[in-house]
């Protein structure tokens, strides 16, 4: 009976963090940025993570030696204010989830993918929202959000996302 | 014995061995975000839940604690709960209790699984022999509430409810195997097959296998004998019709044999027999649930059937049970108003040996009606009151009322306070029993046995609970959780020595008769504390604390000898506390250490306050499955941690270690 559970641990259990960093890096390529996204052509595409996260740490470990739209990447670490802007994607953890009405208004419409894992992260006005479903990360987008960052989503990241509309402000 | 050591020995040796196999990490970015989308992870509890807005001492061991916990009976998994105090008596016996009065017949804890109370009404407590560990991956919640929880609950759940809540069938697909066993547990395993019902229905069908040799050693360092076997078997299927009805039909059988060393006074010696006990328990049940959520009313009926019986030298026990309840939960405005209707009918049969039961049989039925009314006074303040009305065979009706409040002055913290009464109705065993229990020596050349009596005038125990509580998240990481009470207690069964009388058979001998009465009464107060701190994404810290002080009395014109309790006040520990530690490691492995301290007890003996250290060390070798290594009381070898009624004869869990491999297809 040993033997036979050996031949199948060869698969592995990973910690959330590390499967929602995978998850970021693939998200990159199936969103369209507006041309005005990057400064030269051999501008980096600049990820920001708000605050402190261990997605940090995790992602930058995922995309050593990689590349993005044939740009190289950059994980920065960033705190509110006007670099948030610099970013083309932005990550705000569970604990900076207060600060997205001040990160939603600095950012207007500026194409940034905004990205989150609090509940109800993309009805509330970000673009994509992580979420836990039977131990698996899944993932809901809001369109509205995604056209007002002037960001094209594919379709076939919408066909496996959970579609969700934004939240009546009255 | 020895064949279990190497059993462990190759445990270990299986995990080392595989987790060499396995050192490369697959890079997950290498996957397609299908397939990335199937990883199932670990979740490294980043936050706390939410503050709990209840208004009541409640604490919920969620699915990934369970997750973690590698204990494989469900007194074991309780012991990991802040605020319940669990002695081992032997290996199949425990003592389980809630703010005091703990005991091998404790009755004021109400124990349910899946809203199905699984106490005997023969003494108002729990057979846990009877209950071999669930599928802890079918398990959905742990709730523990201290507390009264008469008015939702009914009479019995004095101080505490315990309830085991499993998951629905959809959520338990698949084949899951448990298997392990170690060197007290000498062997455990479990199968559990998932699947679908046609279009809207699902299913599980699972069975539990558990066996423990007598490898414990009593007092005088003699092995005991305690062994016990158990197989349970069940089912649970889930339909959903269109959008609004659920139904759920379930039930489980099983089929066990235990061991026990019983101490039996006896008049032909005159002394103590020593009796070397082998029986059977087996029973079955099967329940019923609908459910249906129309606009803001929510219906739920279910209807249950259950057969237990045991075998046991003191007393033979069967009984069938059938129960009916109703509730109807709705909204309206600021009104949330749940109130229901149950009835209960149990049938028993007796034959005892050391306890004998008049009459033998006797069928009993209890009707209740409740109601609730839970109001939003406004954005910060919500207000509970409810009522039980209760008719029993015994008391006829009793009312059980409570009220509550609740206070968010902001996101971060919750304040409440709440009043109740609850009571615990006269026993089958209170009204009926007789047990020759004590041999007290000679007197004018004739042996002395102490007898005790139910009494037909025994009335319900009564308790007026105090309660405040205050809830906070000081900080995103750390979750806090603090309750104080103070119970006032009425009628509480005291024990009433009358004038001795001489009996000519089997030898001349003299009887005390002793009556159990209620000329007890008292208070208790205590504080609990419980906390979380998740430390790092990677580590989590608990911490539980419980403090406990008796002030209870007998009123003058009581001779109770203070003796003959089973449920002796001095059976509660003044302080204890568990610290647990949860780390998750890289590469799937995870290290768990959980730390208990019991202050001492007082029965007949003396038990000294003891430390215990358990620590578990798993590996997840693939996305569903792992293995695991868990050792208990690694501080002593030896630790006694309760004391049985004084015809049983207790065991000393020694050190111990046992593997675990759960494996999921």
């Amino acid at each position: 009976m040993v033997a036979v559970l050996l031949s199948v641990a060869c698969a592995q259990v990973y910690n959330e963090t590390e499967v929602k960093a995978a998850f970021l890096y693939h998200f990159t390529s199936y969103v369209e940025y507006p041309a005005s996204a990057f400064a030269s052509p051999t501008s980096p595409f600049v990820v920001g993570i708000l605050g402190k996260s261990a997605v940090f740490n995790a992602l930058q470990e995922a995309v050593r030696g990689k590349t993005v739209k044939g740009r190289q990447v950059e994980v920065r670490q960033v705190s509110l204010g006007e670099q948030l802007r610099e970013c083309h994607l932005l990550f705000i953890p569970e604990g900076e989830t207060g600060n997205l009405p001040k990160v939603l208004a600095i950012l207007g419409a500026t194409p940034v993918l905004l990205v989150g894992e609090s509940e109800r992260f993309a009805a509330k006005g970000g673009v994509i929202g992580f979420f836990m479903e039977q131990n698996r990360v899944r993932f809901e987008v809001n369109l509205d959000s995604a056209k007002r960052a002037q960001l094209n989503i594919s379709a076939k990241l919408l066909s496996l996302a959970r579609i969700v509309k934004a939240d009546r402000r009255s | 014995m020895r064949v279990n050591w190497v059993f462990c020995l190759a445990w270990c040796a299986t995990i080392a061995v595989a987790a060499a196999g396995s050192a490369q990490v697959p890079d997950l970015t290498q996957l397609s975000i299908e397939e990335l989308m199937q990883v199932e992870v670990v979740t490294a509890s980043k936050k706390p839940q939410p503050i709990k807005e209840v208004p009541a001492a409640v604490y919920v061991m969620t699915a990934e604690d369970l997750q973690r916990a590698e204990a494989v009976t469900i007194p074991e998994v309780l012991r990991l709960i802040p605020g319940v105090h669990v002695g081992t008596i032997d290996a199949n016996k425990w003592a389980v209790a809630v703010r005091g009065f703990n005991g091998r017949y404790s009755n004021k804890l109400l124990v349910l699984i899946d809203g199905r109370s699984v106490y005997t009404p023969f003494f108002s407590g729990t057979y846990w022999d009877a209950q071999p560990l669930l599928f802890l991956h079918d398990v959905e919640r742990i709730e523990v509430v201290r507390g009264p929880g008469g008015t939702l609950w009914g009479a019995n759940a004095v101080n505490g409810v315990i309830n085991i809540i499993t998951k629905p069938a959809k959520e338990t697909q698949g084949l899951q195997v448990v298997s392990g066993g170690g060197s007290e547990e000498q062997a455990f395993g479990g199968l559990r097959v998932g699947g679908r019902l046609g279009e809207n229905g699902y299913y599980r069908v699972y069975t539990l296998y558990r066996q423990r040799d007598d490898l414990w050693q009593d007092r005088a360092n003699v092995r005991n004998h305690d062994r016990w076997q158990i197989q349970r078997s069940g089912f649970r299927a889930d339909w959903k019709q269109g959008e609004e009805e659920t139904f759920t039909l379930q039930g489980e059988v099983y089929d066990g044999r235990v061991s026990q060393r019983l101490r039996v006074a006896d008049v032909t010696l005159p002394g103590y027999r020593l009796i070397d006990d082998r029986y059977t328990i087996t029973g079955y049940y099967l329940m019923g649930t609908w459910n249906r959520q129309r606009g803001s009313v929510a219906d739920t009926l279910r209807l249950s059937f259950e057969h237990t019986g045991r075998s046991p030298y003191e007393l033979t026990e069967f009984r069938s049970t059938a129960n009916v309840a109703w509730q109807r939960l709705s909204s309206a405005g600021q009104h949330e108003v749940l109130w229901g209707v149950e009835y209960k009918r149990t049938a028993d049969r007796t034959q005892g040996r050391l306890m004998r039961v008049t009459p033998p049989s006797r069928t009993d039925r209890v009707f209740s009606v409740f109601v609730q009314d839970d109001i939003t006074l406004n954005s910060s303040t919500r207000l509970t009151m409810g009522m039980k009305f209760e008719n029993n065979s015994y008391t006829a009706w009793e009312v059980q009322p409570n009220v509550r409040l609740l206070w968010k002055p902001d996101e971060k913290s919750v304040w409440w306070g709440a009043i109740s009464r609850a009571i615990r109705m006269p026993t089958r065993a209170e009204r009926a029993i007789a047990i020759d229990a004590y041999y007290e020596g000679m007197m004018s050349g004739l042996p002395v046995i102490s007898r005790i009596h139910g009494s037909p005038r025994f009335r319900s125990e009564e308790v007026t609970a105090y309660e405040v509580g205050f809830r906070s998240q000081p900080h995103p990481r750390v979750l806090l959780d603090i309750s104080a009470f103070h119970n006032v207690y009425r009628h509480l069964r005291s024990f009433e020595p009358a004038d001795p009388l001489v009996e000519a058979s089997p030898v001349p001998h003299i009887v005390v008769p002793v009556y159990m009465s209620n000329k007890k009464y008292g208070r208790t107060y205590g504080l609990e504390v419980s906390a979380r701190w998740n430390v790092t994404d990677n580590w989590t810290l608990n911490l539980g604390y419980a403090n406990l002080t008796y002030r209870l009395q007998r009123s003058p014109d009581s001779k109770d000898p203070f003796k003959f309790h089973s449920d002796s006040t001095s059976n509660t520990p003044r302080h204890q506390f568990n610290l647990s530690s949860h780390l998750h490691l890289p590469q799937g492995w995870h290290l768990d250490a959980y730390l208990f301290f019991v202050d001492r007890l007082f029965g007949m003996d003396f038990l000294p306050s003891y430390y215990r250290l358990d620590v578990s060390i798993r590996w997840h070798f693939n996305r569903r499955s792992s293995l695991s290594v868990t050792m208990q009381n690694l501080l002593k070898r030896k630790i006694r941690e309760f004391e049985p009624p004084l015809w049983e004869r207790d065991s000393i869990p020694e050190r111990a270690v046992y593997g675990r491999l759960s494996w999921q297809l």
